[in-house]
């Protein structure tokens, strides 16, 4: 037996070019379906967990889809603002703990989650090291971000200005890292998080100036009167708080004005949840309410149509390529008729010489299958994270 | 050593035949066959190695009546008793040069692969000049090179008979003396038979007895052959 | 292409076993007991102390000598504050520090939200404009709530509701605690109601503008400056003061705290006398929030005697 495979395996290396592609060709047509089984698995699996976990969401009136991606997985798209009042709302209904949420802004391409303390209690997140954001301009980092910038407790991240350039007045502010989550493999890991104050600096919202009745600014304002004091733009805007100025941070009008992109809402019981969704039917209301399981699971219902679809064509390119790899076996037997010979000649029975073709047959088929096993589990393992990553952002 | 007695063969398709009334080789005798192409050598030599089975007579080699023996107890035979040189060497290229030469204990079940087989291999290719190209793959030979694998591969065994398809056909005079060389000494020193299909009436010197097949051989029923036992 | 068998082997395995997921552990946080109550002024630290007993912790971080109302704290301290189960705000724009840390939306209290509509604004501050966003000022509430006792007694009531909301199982001592309390902040109204009726509509002076709940709580006829009992007024203060006392003939200032003895003097040669109202938003050295305001009251008694009142008539 161990003869019998050294001469096929022999075979197969010195043909190496024909193995290689006959090889990845039954491989291609094995991954194929089990690869987008696992990434369609897994991420079904990923995208139900969080939405299993997330009872409730309070959004503007919109694509269900929209604000649940945006609230859960912090896509780039974000639904229709609503006013933080919709967070005291529920907060004051006495039938939900309201998480604001505000994911608008990025750094970099981590998108930067504008929340309450509460987020990291209701997600189980735990510190690897320093502690939660306790004033404005503190943020605090998944583990994968504090991983990929190489940032520790201490040190400063900035967010980006490149998504939100139609929003006048809006400075890239320098946030001072307070501490970095321990791994929870979520897209927790890959989040920003301050507290919501901070998203609405961000925004130009809150901010802190030079104080415009100082003799500094005196080259900055345009006009004065007894109460009113106008400035040009160029008024010395802080990208950065710090201890210095953090007493001149202020936010005008009323925060219940404030806008959120989602009010996570985390029902006292199951009466309080359905009570609460009560309160959303009217038609008039300028907010939905929606359980992310229910979105997700529809969306997960139309990728597993078209998976069927994809899993049928790839049934009869199978088909296709089974039917070529056997042309070609029979073709190199006709090539091969003297080397048969030849063996037969000196000896070899035709048992012995049919179970070293057979053997090739085998190895090319193991080989094949084999790597298709590798890929399947590389991209069980990495499949679902590039895949959100691709579709989320 | 081999007996042949009213021999007739012809294949399933077309007109040849081959009549052999009476053949004998003895034992150590080293035997050159010529004759035209198309007049049955090559046959001759497949009918002694029991690859080709005869429609009427006997074929005894070595006591057997191998003509009378079925396929696996042929295959047997002709493992323990024969060593088959052909003329287009029949090297397997994606072999390297000793695996070449190992071949036959790869393919037969009851041949053991063992460190002695290796050495003799080894030794065998050292005699012949090749022992330096062991690793080597068959495309990286020369002719030469090629046909002393091929007649290391036929000896490596150590039969009692060797059965030598036009060995030199595709070779330079060189080279020719060479694999001749291996042969005949071969056979003197272990006593052992040598049958030998050429073409080239340059090396008929070397052997004993030379077998002309134009005065024996029959084809298309045309003519019959008178003498048999050829020239002594 | 060379790769063998046994190698190919051990490396499908080798992936096997690198998917297996960390499981994330689960660390479950112990009941803390007695829970934490934060508050951001000593008055509400106050009330938490008398109704809880020694059921909860109260926390009262700011140093004494430091008014709670303009403290800053630091990260750290704002990360203590974030450990409470409860955080008690004087609502009112009070303690601006709020708006600036971050804190649990859930733990928050706003004591004055149950009177947030009869709070009193005040726009002291000059409007600006930069930018695109308009018009903006900083104005904000007038936020010494408690120097009113009906909203004492209403704060006193939010700290009461939060609490057994925290520690359901002491309602019924909480509950006895709050109508001592209560009791307490009710006499000290009438007090007041009773003295601000003989005060009538004199003219008063306040030496700073956070007396403005005491002012409509008891509708007296006072006005504000802006003088610390600890500086000397300078010459802009006292001219500011004539120009006041051209309409507004005032007969008393009343003090934050006690004054030096030089404006004390310099005052009652112009005919206005000094007293003490202290409006308590920090701990007392001595004392505490009740007997704090049982000496204000006693302070205003003692300069409005009741004889007085009957003269008047």
């Amino acid at each position: 037996m161990r003869d019998v495979l050294y001469l096929a395996w022999r075979y197969l290396v010195f043909h190496r070019l024909k193995t290689g592609i006959l090889v990845t060709s039954i491989m291609l047509i094995v991954y194929l379906p089990t690869g987008l089984n696992a990434v369609i698995e897994q991420s079904a699996e990923h995208l139900t967990a969080r939405a299993e976990q997330t009872p409730l969401l309070v959004g503007a009136k919109g694509s269900p889809l929209e604000l649940a991606l945006n609230s859960l997985y912090f896509s780039t798209d974000h639904p229709e603002l609503i006013g933080y009042a919709e967070a005291i709302s529920v907060m004051d209904s006495g039938l939900a703990n309201a998480i604001p949420l505000y994911v608008r802004f990025r750094s970099r391409s981590h998108p930067i989650v504008g929340t309450s303390l509460d987020y990291f209690g209701f997600r189980d997140l735990n510190f690897a090291s320093g502690r939660p954001m306790a004033v404005l301009g503190e943020c605090v980092l998944g583990a994968a971000v504090a991983e990929s910038l190489g940032v520790q407790p201490g040190d400063s991240v900035i967010s980006s200005t490149d998504t939100v350039f139609d929003l006048a007045g809006v400075y890239p502010l320098k946030m001072k890292v307070a501490g970095v989550l321990e791994r929870a493999f979520t897209p927790d890991d890959d989040a920003i998080f301050v507290d919501v104050k901070t998203a609405w600096v961000i925004e130009g919202l809150g901010h802190g100036h030079q104080d415009l009745a100082r003799p500094e600014a005196a080259a900055r304002v345009l006009s004065r009167s007894e109460e009113i004091i106008v400035a040009n733009a160029s008024v010395v805007q802080f990208n950065e708080i710090t201890e210095e100025n953090l007493d001149s941070f202020h936010f005008h009008g009323d925060l219940a004005s404030y806008p959120l992109t989602a009010v996570l809402a985390v029902p006292r019981d199951d009466k309080s949840g359905v009570i609460l969704r009560g309160r959303y039917t009217n038609d008039n209301a300028r907010s939905q309410i929606v359980r992310p399981l229910l979105v997700i699971e529809e969306l997960l219902d139309t990728v597993l149509t078209i998976q069927q679809f994809i899993l049928a064509a790839v049934i009869i390119v199978g088909l296709a390529t089974v039917a070529t790899a056997a042309l070609v076996f029979m073709l190199s037997l006709k090539l091969r008729r003297r080397e048969i010979d030849t063996m037969h000649k000196i000896g070899g029975s035709r048992l012995r010489v049919a179970s070293m073709l057979l053997a090739e047959v085998v190895i090319v088929i193991v080989l094949s299958s084999s790597l298709a096993a590798v890929l399947t589990l590389v991209t069980w393992r990495f499949g679902p994270g590039v895949i959100e990553s691709f579709v989320l952002t | 050593m081999i007996e042949i007695e009213d021999l007739r063969f012809s294949y399933d398709e077309g007109d040849f035949f081959l009549e052999i009334p009476k053949l004998k080789v003895a034992h150590g005798e080293t035997v050159a066959i010529v004759g035209p192409s198309g007049s049955g050598k090559t046959t001759l030599l497949n009918l002694i190695a029991g690859t080709a089975v005869p429609q009427s007579g006997q074929v005894t080699t070595n006591g057997y009546e191998i003509s009378g023996l079925h396929d696996a107890a042929r295959r047997d035979f002709r493992i323990a008793n024969i060593g088959l040189v052909f003329q287009e060497f029949e090297l397997l290229e994606y072999l390297n040069v000793l695996d070449n030469i190992l071949l036959p204990y790869r393919i037969n079940r009851t041949l053991h692969l063992g460190t002695a087989v290796r050495e003799r291999a080894e030794a065998l290719a050292k005699r012949v000049g090749i022992s330096d190209k062991l690793t080597r793959f068959v495309n990286q030979l020369s002719q030469g090179e090629k046909q002393r694998v091929a007649v290391i591969r036929a000896l490596v065994m150590q039969p009692p008979l060797l059965l030598a398809d036009e060995p030199t056909g595709n070779l330079d005079p060189l080279n020719k003396n060479r694999v001749l060389d291996i042969l005949l000494q071969y056979a003197e020193q272990n006593g052992a038979t040598v049958i030998t299909v050429t073409h080239d009436y340059d090396i008929l010197s070397r052997f004993r007895r030379v077998i002309d097949f134009k005065d024996f051989y029959t084809h298309g029923a045309e003519q019959r052959p008178e003498n048999i036992a050829g020239p002594m | 292409m060379a790769m063998k068998l046994p190698t190919m082997l051990g490396c499908v395995l080798m992936v096997a076993a690198c998917t297996q997921d960390k499981q994330a552990s689960e660390e479950s946080e112990a009941p803390r007991y007695p829970p934490r109550v934060y508050t951001v002024n000593y008055p509400l630290a106050y009330f938490a102390e008398r109704i809880a007993g020694g059921s909860v912790k109260v926390v009262f971080s700011v140093p004494p000598g430091v008014d709670p109302a303009i403290w800053s704290p630091d990260a750290e301290t704002i990360a203590d504050y974030q450990q409470a189960d409860l955080v008690l705000l004087n609502g009112a724009g009070y303690a601006g520090w709020l708006q600036r840390a971050t804190l649990s939306p859930s733990r928050l209290v706003d004591t004055s939200a149950a009177f947030a509509e009869q709070l009193i604004p005040v726009n002291d501050a000059v409007t600006h404009r930069h930018g695109p966003g308009g018009d903006h000022s900083h104005q904000g509430m007038a936020f010494t709530t408690w120097l009113n006792m009906e909203f004492a007694i209403g704060q006193a009531r939010a700290v009461f509701d939060s609490l057994i909301y925290l520690r359901p199982e002491n309602e019924l001592d909480y509950r006895e605690r709050m109508h001592e309390l209560e009791k307490d902040l009710g006499e000290l109204d009438t007090r007041l109601k009773v003295v601000a009726e003989r005060i009538g509509d004199q003219p008063l002076l306040f030496s700073h503008p956070v007396y403005q709940y005491l002012i409509r709580g008891y509708e007296l006829n006072g006005r504000s400056v802006h003088w610390e009992p600890v500086e000397i007024p300078g010459d802009d203060q006292w001219r500011e003061l004539f120009e006041l006392l051209a309409t507004h003939n005032a007969g008393w200032m009343i003090w934050e705290d006690e004054p030096l003895p030089d404006t004390v003097s310099r005052l009652e040669s112009m005919g206005i006398k000094s007293l003490v109202f202290r409006p308590c938003g920090n701990r007392p050295a001595e004392g505490n929030l009740l007997s704090v305001m049982l000496d204000n009251v006693m302070a205003l008694e003692q300069a409005f005697p009741a004889s007085a009142s009957v003269v008047s008539f």
